[in-house]
């Protein structure tokens, strides 16, 4: 396996007589975390489903650490971890019950699932609520849980789709805490966020309008490259060219 | 196989967590069965009946005297001509006229069988059937207790439905309620849990898993399918100990045939959570879509042979039709399956169809 994890070529998705991903390439290193900017629209949900496998390409191919989006829709939804934009783990259950669900289908084995959940809820510092139901959960504490779901089989590529609207900005620092901790242990993130101070969190990130890259690269390299002084004004300047 | 066991234990837990529905559930059926049940059943106590006796004999005076003291009737009128019949039938509102020929007695002491007529108000349909069943055995019995019966003195009791000749069995309403609780519990709970999951976003979260879809469902499905089960058995047990319902024939049939109908139910409800996007649809349309034919269209409540044509053809495809046949088969006439070939047939067909609808909807549709 080479170091990307991840590795899109051309990938393209129509709608009937509308593209909504027009020739998208680029590559996600191993344990690197690739930001995807845009509007609503743009075109980023769509890219991550076709990536997580759960539509099927137009025309383009991916690979997801060396298996293709096309044919090999299973082997991949073995190596990732995904969270929606939409808060959905079951309400009705308990911290450990969700966790315990999701662990079992990725087919964890029982030991090693409860060790793992152990770790997570000292982690999150949720002991106390092990045992609650996810529905009382502060919406922090909610998201946070998601991801440290997302993330419980270990898989080598996240895909993480606005995993930050609507939370706090002290949550969200705690958030991409999080994210940075499982970079580090090599896996690749995919997060995509409509905040411009997450966007300089990114190791590289792209901008995308009508289904389309506008630009790629690292944050100091976009700044430069459009001569702005923060991402915001480098949003601004991509979007209105 | 796992997996199968996790979506399973969540459900469960889904289900016994949202007690309070769970409780509704289970009480449903037994609310059900007494509505039905003693809305037939409380009508056939002290039924206002008329006598014409045109023979005025000692034989039909005492047959009159046995439907006098019987609870099940009260003499509200006594004719003296066959021109008042109509009239008594709407004014008095009567269930039931009672009329003995002139020659009643004398055939009878000739050795002849006699006759006797019973005239019922047949518009509801349920209460004509057992107020003649009632009555049958009234006169019946009187003529057991007559000394000298021979076997050449059969009574003849011809038998009129008025307003309604045809007449549809009087144990109606225990598969009627079974195919109902069926179409509620399996049908419009699968459809909901199914669709609650979308709407949720967490069936995009299973979707996103190894596992297979199809096996996720079935995991889903299942707690369900014991409720729905549980309900009718309640249902049956009910049915044979308070309502005296026969039953005549395997068990062992009458629960597969339950789970047949079970199956065809889940397929309609996977197939309604496939076409539709969020729960409150889904229960509209199992409410419009197959409540209601199941309650109206089956032959339930209403005989199928007095529909118009259109719903008569319609009919075919209601399963509870199919499913209330096959089980009043089993339970009162004791059938076996070599009777039952063409309802378990057409049962089995519908689910194939409904089933792979689903699945071919399923496979176009975008998680």
């Amino acid at each position: 396996m080479d170091e990307n994890s991840i590795v899109v070529t051309d990938l393209t998705k129509k709608f009937k007589h509308f593209t909504a991903v027009d020739k998208v390439s680029f590559s996600v290193k191993k344990g690197e975390i690739f930001g995807f900017l845009g509007a609503n629209g743009a075109g980023k949900t769509t890219t991550i489903r076709m990536l997580c496998g759960l539509l099927l390409p137009t025309s383009g191919s991916a690979k997801i650490v060396g298996y293709d989006v096309i044919n090999q829709s299973k082997e991949i939804k073995k190596h990732i971890g995904y969270m929606s934009q939409k808060f959905s783990l079951y309400e009705d259950l308990t911290v450990m019950e969700n966790m315990e669900l999701f662990g079992t289908i990725y087919g964890m084995e029982k030991k090693k699932l409860h060790q793992k959940m152990l770790s997570i809820i000292a982690r999150l510092q949720m002991r106390d609520y092990a045992k609650t139901r996810v529905s009382n959960l502060p919406l922090g504490r909610k998201q946070k849980l998601m991801f440290a779901t997302a993330i419980l089989h270990d898989p080598d590529v996240v895909f993480l789709d606005e995993p930050t609207s609507g939370v706090d900005p002290i949550v969200r620092r705690d958030f991409w805490n999080m994210i940075y901790e499982t970079a580090e242990r090599g896996v690749s993130i995919l997060v995509t966020t409509h905040y411009m101070d997450e966007a300089e969190y990114c190791n590289r990130l792209c901008i995308m309008e009508n289904g389309q890259i506008k630009i790629i690269g690292n944050p100091s390299e976009l700044k430069s490259q459009t001569g702005s002084e923060n991402m915001n004004e480098v949003f601004q300047k991509i979007i209105n060219r | 196989m796992r997996n199968f066991r996790a979506i399973l234990l969540k459900e469960f837990r889904q289900v016994i967590y949202d007690y309070k529905t769970l409780i509704f559930i289970l009480i449903m059926p037994i609310v059900l069965v007494l509505l039905f049940g003693y809305t037939i059943k409380n009508e056939i106590n002290n039924a206002d009946i008329a006598i014409l006796d045109n023979s005025q004999s000692s034989l039909s005076r005492r047959i009159i005297q046995d439907f006098a003291v019987s609870d099940y009737f009260s003499i509200v009128a006594n004719l003296h001509d066959a021109k008042e019949i109509e009239k008594t039938f709407q004014s008095k509102d009567i269930r039931m006229l009672v009329v003995f020929p002139s020659d009643f007695e004398s055939s009878y002491t000739h050795g002849f069988s006699p006759n006797i007529q019973l005239i019922l108000d047949a518009s509801d349909l349920n209460v004509a059937a057992t107020v003649k069943s009632y009555a049958t055995e009234i006169i019946n019995r009187a003529f057991a207790n007559q000394q000298n019966i021979t076997t050449a003195n059969h009574i003849n009791i011809k038998v009129k439905m008025q307003y309604n000749p045809h007449l549809e069995s009087a144990y109606m309403f225990i598969p009627g309620n079974i195919a109902l609780i069926m179409i509620i519990v399996t049908s419009l709970m699968t459809s909901i849990t199914l669709s609650k999951e979308r709407e949720l976003g967490t069936w995009r979260m299973l979707a996103i898993t190894p596992s297979n879809q199809l096996v996720l469902v079935i995991g889903k499905i299942i707690p369900y399918m014991c409720i729905s089960l549980v309900c009718t058995a309640i249902i049956i047990v009910l049915g044979i100990l308070i309502f005296h319902m026969p039953m005549y024939g395997s068990i062992a049939l009458l629960v597969l045939l339950c789970f047949l109908f079970m199956l065809t139910a889940c397929s309609l409800g996977i197939l309604i959570s496939v076409l539709v996007n969020t729960q409150q649809v889904a229960m509209l349309v199992c409410m419009l879509g197959f409540f209601l034919p199941t309650l109206l269209l089956s032959g339930f409540l209403f005989p199928i042979e007095n529909m118009p044509m259109v719903l008569q053809i319609f009919s075919n495809i209601i399963p509870a039709k199919w499913f209330i046949i096959a089980l009043r088969d089993i339970m009162i006439k004791g059938a076996g399956l070599e009777l039952l070939w063409l309802p378990v047939t057409i049962m089995v067909g519908l689910t194939i169809v409904l089933i792979s609808l689903s699945v071919w909807k399923l496979s176009r549709k975008n998680v």
